[in-house]
């Protein structure tokens, strides 16, 4: 029966999540399509850095792990007393409207959200916000463009031809936050550079960048307990380790197997592969011919054929394959870095549950690569009809960026004291049945530099410091951070949904390895090099 | 035949009720035999209301419900009030641009606009941010109303001329005849119309921007498309419920409602309604 | 009122026509007002088929492109290809399994005696239409899937686990499958109200005649549903371009695009995940021809039948 409700395709973007290895390379890919890219590559620094904002970083808290540059995030054992941020509220007491997405479930209105309305009393504004489910955060902002109805502030949401976009409908910044300027908004100048990489179009400061740093690093969880009942206290130091060791947790006639999917990124750093791009002595270039693929395409398929990857791996959500790790159906299990804290508190009930990230060894021994993704999961701007208030709604950005351990951070993430979350031993506590006004998605406007902080585990905290420390000393970045193409922000989807989907078809047996040679040939074909030739440019140019 | 007949009925409502079974119970099951199953539970061991305690905690569910019954309430109305009217209208043989209405509506199901065109139409006639937008841009369904004169059209002619011949106007025949002896078609479509408004959630997403006004469809969307229910990872709550539970729970949450409506409406379906008529 | 008075008004006067017509043109006004405003004022914005439609410079000012965007259609793609004869071939197998279930099941139900009966199987049946795609896809994976509850009952007693989920060659059987699980019983309701309409009396004086409960679903209620089967056969006909987008997406993953690709996905895959609305247009217009070719041929068929099809000649 046909349904009264088919209208859109978009709606479904969620679902475009098919099979990518880790979660985070899906979400920047969501977030970043204005640069069009999930690729990696050597260490790039392509944009005009005369313009870029000073970095100061906050230090008025001092963290129990000191960051290194580079290498680690702060990590706090326990939440330090919090400081005063801001002297004034940032508002101009006119109403802000926002337009934003959100990854949770929506908050209360305004009128039962006692955390909404202290909200607008500390900013000094009345906030009004349009809050869409990430999903379909496409299909939202594409409508609001085409109808002209977009908010004073936004996150930038998918669109072709990007740098046009942001002329037409943003507000140029650059005035306001270039070199020393930043230092008036201290919650964003204590973003870290890089960041602010992939707000600079046509070498003007266009937007906020919503930073993640080196949190969002696709990584190889192993449940820690499962391995050491079997003995195994040893990382896989290579690749017939890690087969070997996939092989002793596959059970199939117990219906456990090794991995809840083939972690190709993970496999693709231990050959030190770039994804997609590179950058070799200066120049701009892609991976893709690189013999390496057929390698890592050769090891994911020696997994999958051992037999020890679930079965279901294709077809399952994210969610169920955590379900997997946490169920022992599965004991290793691809995901983002920041999830290493979520999913020790998914599976607080679970009695010895245990993870820790595998790391990288190099293919054949010694230490493999950690794949960095571009630094941000997008970037939101003012709209351009607000420029009169861009001031004060920079103000509001720079609040909602306030760093960890401050008044203003403590507030946003975790709500009223007495009414949100109440403190035991040092750690704020979350009151489960307030926390759903928590979140109201101004973390897609501005957003602080992240932290490593569990409460109540520090022991977590410190191996995540580790690992950080450890696999950061050697890494895959992303090059066309602060590039921009025109031809991949049209096709780049299109065209590397196809090599992905080729991916998962050699993976599954349906395709020789060698067929990757000609999908690749394809994806050149298809605008592949007029995406490389327009990088190329585009990074001679920035110097 | 008739005991073979039976075993396939059976055969297929157990089909359903297995799967549906394990709806409910892994909304019910405790969260550590959720989790160790890894997926879905057949049976609990012990009955929770965790799930269901998490979903509606916080007032917004309710205040979606409200809103979801109104707009199914009035949209259904406004459905079948439009649809019906111009459904009888095309089915009178001697409508003058009779064919002409009738391309119309088949056209408009073969031709779709798109989700950017839809947004603008609505904007233009003013309707973003109103409940109306739920409402008027979906009232009209070309299959609904195809169906619907498929059955004026199958009315018996002796009955409708009998009653022309005794003077009796359209809005007559329609209200005393034509409707009356189509209960069992307007339930179905009624049913149709009810349940397209109940499960429609993008009208929602893309017409109002507060979610203070969203129906129950698309609040529980946020809960259940977004892999992290209620934020545990970002506000470090420990213990909530399975996430397959909350899902469960969602689910049966959104679908309850609706349900409620049918025993009301299968009434209509029962046979021979149309005898005691066409001898009256 | 007499029959002889009436005749006469039978042959009536042109006010009272008039008035009979104005009302009919009223009763059309309001779903036509819909019609216009809904579907065929915004229809005006599938202009952007031939346009490089970029929302924030609007439809009137993205550049004109052509037939730029008919290009997958016109060069014949193969991935296009491909996509086109995956939707036929799935609508072929889906219209000759799926769609006759819920016919059946209406007349299996329709012969059960017990009212109470039927009322609680309708009421069981009809239930998976409320689920999304996404639970159905999920549902299927926990008990047929790989690791689902029945392989793991073969596996733990020894037996080999029969390959379902993500074996592209069972796959459109799949699709069907879940089709059939999902709507059969909500498709049922309509045919039901059809048969509900059958006169009672026939019935009666059939079985008054002695015939068998086989003649009289041959000869009563089977020519009672023809018509509603006969015109549903073609609005599927004219939507027979579009398969299950949503369940087709969540899927493709698992059996690979060869497979899995449809027409809808193609239109998502290759254009609205880089914004190219432009394409989804030209797609849609194209599939709305097709199917107006589909549905005015079918109806044509249907009157060599002597059937309404549609609409009547």
């Amino acid at each position: 029966m046909k349904s009264t409700s088919s209208r859109s395709v978009l709606s479904r973007r969620h679902l475009l999540g098919l099979g990518l290895t880790t979660a985070v390379a899906s979400g920047a890919l969501a977030a970043c399509t204005s640069s069009g890219t999930s690729g990696t590559g050597g260490p790039a620094s392509a944009v005009d850095t005369d313009i870029l904002p000073t970095y100061r970083s906050f230090d008025e808290v001092v963290p129990d792990l000191a960051p290194q540059p580079g290498l680690t995030s702060s990590g706090f054992f326990r939440y330090p007393d919090p400081v005063a941020f801001s002297d004034s509220a940032p508002g101009d007491g006119r109403p802000i409207n926002a337009m934003v997405q959100t990854f949770l479930a929506i908050p209360p209105a305004l009128p039962q959200n006692a955390y909404w309305q202290e909200m607008n009393r500390r900013l000094g504004s009345d906030l009004s916000l349009s809050i869409t489910p990430a999903g379909e955060y496409a299909a939202k902002f594409a409508t609001a463009v085409a109808g002209g109805t977009l908010p004073d502030m936004f996150h930038v949401g998918p669109t072709p031809s990007l740098p046009a976009f942001m002329e037409a409908r943003a507000t140029d910044l650059t005035d306001h936050l270039s070199g020393d300027a930043i230092l008036n908004y201290p919650g964003l100048a204590n973003l870290e550079t890089d960041c602010w990489k992939q707000c600079v179009i046509n070498g003007r400061i266009m937007g906020i960048p919503i930073a993640r740093g080196i949190i969002g690093v696709p990584v190889l969880y192993a449940r820690s307990d499962v391995l050491r009942e079997r003995g195994i206290d040893e990382d896989p130091a290579s690749f017939a380790d890690l087969l070997e060791l996939c092989r002793e947790l596959t059970a199939p006639q117990a219906n456990t197997w090794a991995l809840t999917g083939v972690p190709m990124a993970y496999l693709r750093g231990m050959l030190d592969l770039p994804e997609r791009w590179a950058l070799e002595d200066g120049s701009f270039v892609s991976t893709l011919t690189d013999e390496r693929h057929l390698q890592a395409l050769e090891a994911g398929r020696a997994l999958e054929a051992a037999g020890t990857v679930n079965p279901d791996s294709a077809v399952a959500p994210l969610s169920q394959k955590k379900q997997w790790l946490a169920a022992q159906t599965c004991a290793l299990h691809a995901d983002s870095f920041v999830s290493w804290f979520g999913l020790y508190q998914q599976n607080a009930g679970l009695d010895g549950f245990e993870i820790h990230a595998l790391s990288v060894p190099g293919y054949d021994g010694g230490q493999g690569s950690q794949v960095q993704p571009i630094p941000n999961v997008g970037i939101s701007a003012i709209n351009i009809d607000a420029a009169d208030r861009v001031e004060s709604l920079l103000a509001v950005a720079s609040w909602f960026a306030a760093p960890f351990g401050t008044e203003e951070y403590l507030f946003q993430k975790y709500g009223i004291e007495g009414t949100h979350f109440t403190w035991d031993d040092g750690d704020p506590v979350v009151d489960p049945d307030t926390a759903n006004q928590v979140e109201l998605g101004t973390r897609y406007i501005a957003d602080a530099t992240r932290v490593l902080y569990a409460p109540g585990r520090s022991e977590v905290v410190e191996q995540a410091y580790d690992y950080q420390s450890r696999s950061n000393t050697k890494v895959i970045k992303d090059p066309t951070l602060g590039l921009y193409s025109e031809t991949a922000s049209r096709h780049y989807d299109s065209l590397n949904g196809a090599l992905l989907s080729l991916e998962l078809d050699i993976l599954a047996g349906r395709e020789p390895v060698t067929a990757w040679t000609a999908g690749v040939e394809e994806f050149m074909a298809g605008g592949g090099t007029e995406i490389i030739d327009e990088y190329r440019r585009a990074h001679a140019e920035a110097g | 035949m008739r005991i073979l007949t039976a075993l396939v009925m059976a055969a297929a409502c157990a089909l359903v009720l297995v799967p549906f079974a394990g709806i409910i119970s892994t909304s019910l099951a405790p969260s550590d035999q959720v989790t160790r199953s890894g997926g879905m539970v057949l049976i609990p061991e012990s009955i929770s209301l965790d799930a269901y305690r998490s979903v509606l905690s916080g007032g917004v569910v309710t205040r979606a419900l409200l809103v979801s019954i109104g707009v199914t309430v009035v949209g259904t109305a406004v459905s079948l009030s439009v649809s019906a009217l111009l459904a009888y209208a095309t089915s009178r043989r001697h409508m003058v641009g009779r064919t002409a209405v009738v391309t119309l509506i088949l056209l408009s199901l073969l031709f779709t606009p798109g989700m950017i065109p839809s947004y603008l139409a609505v904007k233009d006639f003013g309707l973003i941010n109103s409940y109306a937008a739920l409402v008027l841009p979906v009232a009209l369904s070309a299959f609904n109303v195809i169906v619907m004169r498929a059955f004026f059209l199958g009315l018996p002619g002796e009955v409708t001329d009998a009653a022309r011949i005794d003077g009796a106007n359209e809005w007559q025949i329609f209200t005393r005849i034509a409707l009356p002896l189509s209960r069992a078609m307007l339930a179905v479509v009624g049913l149709f119309y009810a349940v397209g408004y109940w499960n429609a959630f993008f009208t929602a997403l893309l017409y109002l921007d507060d979610a203070a006004r969203w129906p129950l469809q698309l609040v529980l969307r946020t809960y259940v498309v977004n892999e992290n229910p209620l934020g545990a990872a970002d506000l470090g709550i420990d213990r909530l419920p399975a996430q397959p539970s909350l899902q469960m729970a969602i689910l049966v949450t959104s679908v309850v409602p609706i349900l409620c409506i049918y025993p009301f409406l299968q009434r209509h379906f029962a046979t021979g309604v149309l005898t005691g008529a066409v001898k009256g | 009122m007499s029959r002889q008075a009436t005749a006469a008004t039978r042959r009536s006067t042109l006010p009272a026509r008039l008035r009979e017509q104005w009302l009919l043109t009223l009763f059309t006004l309001p779903g036509l007002a819909l019609l216009l405003a809904f579907q065929y004022y915004p229809l005006l914005g599938n202009v952007i088929a031939f346009k490089d439609y970029l929302p924030f410079l609007g439809v009137w000012d993205s550049p004109w492109v052509g037939l730029d965007n008919f290009a997958p259609l016109i060069s014949g793609d193969p991935r296009f290809m491909n996509a086109l004869l995956n939707t036929l071939l799935i609508t072929l197998v889906q219209t000759v399994v799926a769609f006759p279930v819920p016919i059946m099941l209406a007349l299996a139900l329709n012969a059960l005696v017990s009212e109470r009966v039927k009322r609680v199987v309708q009421s069981i049946l009809y239930l998976p239409h409320f689920l999304s795609w996404v639970i159905v896809v999920a549902l299927f994976q926990q008990f047929l899937g790989g690791s689902g509850l029945i392989n793991n009952t073969l596996r733990a007693s020894g037996l080999d686990p029969i390959h379902i989920i993500g074996n592209p060659d069972v796959f459109i059987a799949l699709l069907t499958a879940q089709v059939t699980w999902k709507d059969a019983g909500w498709a049922m309701i309509l045919f039901l109200a059809a048969l509900s309409r059958i006169d009672a009396e026939l019935y009666e004086a059939a079985a008054v005649d002695g015939a068998s409960r086989g003649r009289q679903l041959w000869h009563i209620t089977l020519p009672g549903l023809r018509g509603i089967v006969v015109l549903l056969l073609i609005l599927k006909l004219g939507d027979s371009l579009s398969v299950g987008f949503e369940q087709l997406i969540l899927q493709q993953a698992a059996v690979g695009l060869d497979a899995a690709e449809v027409l809808d996905t193609y239109v998502y895959n290759n254009g609205i995940a880089g914004g190219n609305w432009g394409q989804s247009a030209a797609v849609g217009l194209v599939k709305g021809i097709v199917g107006v070719v589909l549905v005015l041929s079918a109806n044509k068929v249907a009157h060599l039948f002597g059937e309404d099809g549609v609409y009547k000649r």
